[in-house]
């Protein structure tokens, strides 16, 4: 029971940083690219913007705590 | 490209700054095993064994293929007896051997009472065999600088200390309203204060996964029962060493930090730009600090 709890535990925390992953995604998509000579839709500028932000910094976190781990196991 | 680039800008300073423990240069000789205080406790009792069979102070037998061959003994050799450097001063001290691999940016700064100037050493053996002779109540304030982990911090790969051992080597030598800084990641516990920074949940994530979860499964893994394994590694993923330390000094002001500390200084190419390679004292540092004096949190 312990270790089922445990591993949810880490799964949980590894799920953590995948949520501004997805919300980065999704704004992604709800704001695309204009085409060029295109009327862009009101806010897409600040919505593409926010979404960048929240996706690559989600795989930053991602990236982060890898490398923390690596490190602290000797591999890097 | 550009975000490439940005990418690999930022991942940097985690790989050069992760706070966990540097892996420890083993001695050259059995003589380095032994710390220049003289004192030995279990650890380096086992170290010292280990490189005793392996280093070459131990005795060297060379076993001839063929037993009509007379066993060849070379006895030790005579140990070179360490001597106590000078401290350095200036903040940032030169590397010992042209061609050795530096260690980064690591040692202690001690603030005495009646010096103008710092006492900068590169080696915590050798800073705390200093301290040792230091009189009572003169240090106004020290700093440990290297790798930290909840209730320990290294100073190089060499020397670390707790609570205890800090406790025991300051203990009388801090003048009144005196600062100890452990300035090393998670030397206090992730505190009960609610924050939104999310770089502080990044990091507290980071520990409960490096400091609970990974042991937690390696203990069981080694046979380590599921109840033992979580009771103790519940104990030990948020240990405050700058609490622990307050508490056996009483009256000094004793700092750490909550998060993974991250020193810009320490990033490849920054240091060398810099000059401050092997520096002893930080500079500026991403963090966020706990302070406490007899146990109570104070501000920092």
């Amino acid at each position: 029971m312990s270790d089922i709890k445990a591993l949810l535990e880490v799964l949980l925390l590894a799920a953590i940083p995948l949520l501004p992953i997805i919300a980065g995604r999704l704004l992604l998509k709800r704001f695309p690219k204009t085409e060029a000579g295109a009327e862009p839709v009101p806010g897409t500028r600040a919505g593409r913007l926010i979404g960048n932000i929240l996706f690559w910094c989600g795989i930053l976190a991602i990236l982060m705590i890898l490398v923390f781990i690596l490190n602290y196991k000797g591999v890097i | 490209m550009g975000k490439f680039l940005a990418l690999l800008l930022l991942l940097s300073p985690a790989a050069a700054l992760a706070g966990g423990e540097e892996q420890p240069r083993p001695p050259a000789t059995s003589a380095d095993a032994i710390p220049a205080d003289g004192e030995m406790n279990m650890e380096d009792l086992a170290e010292f064994y280990d490189n005793a069979r392996s280093g070459s102070g131990a005795p060297e037998m060379d076993i001839a293929p063929s037993r009509a061959q007379a066993i060849k003994y070379s006895a030790p050799e005579p140990k070179a007896v360490p001597s106590t450097p000078p401290p350095v001063t200036g903040g940032a001290a030169k590397a010992s051997g042209g061609d050795e691999k530096s260690t980064g940016g690591h040692g202690v700064t001690i603030q005495v009472i009646g010096s103008a100037q710092p006492l900068a050493f590169r080696r915590g053996a050798e800073a705390a065999a200093a301290i040792r002779r230091l009189p009572a109540g003169s240090i106004t304030s020290i700093e440990f600088y290297g790798h930290g982990a909840p209730g320990y911090q290294t100073v190089d790969p060499d020397y670390s200390l707790g609570s205890d051992e800090a406790g025991d080597l300051l203990r009388g030598k801090m003048a009144p309203g005196a600062k100890l800084q452990f300035t090393g990641c998670n030397t206090a516990s992730i505190g009960d204060r609610m924050r939104i920074n999310p770089a502080f949940g990044l990091s507290s994530i980071t520990r409960r996964v490096l400091y609970f979860s990974i042991p937690y499964f390696q203990d069981r893994l080694d046979g380590r029962s599921a109840e033992e394994a979580r009771e103790f590694w519940e104990r030990e993923w948020n240990k405050d060493l700058a609490q622990e330390t307050s508490l056996r000094l009483r009256g000094t002001r004793v700092c750490g930090y909550r998060t993974f500390g991250l020193v810009p200084e320490r990033l490849p190419g920054v240091s060398h730009l810099t000059g401050r390679n092997e520096a002893t004292s930080p500079g500026y540092v991403a963090g966020i600090k706990a302070c406490y004096i007899n146990g109570v949190e104070v501000e920092p």
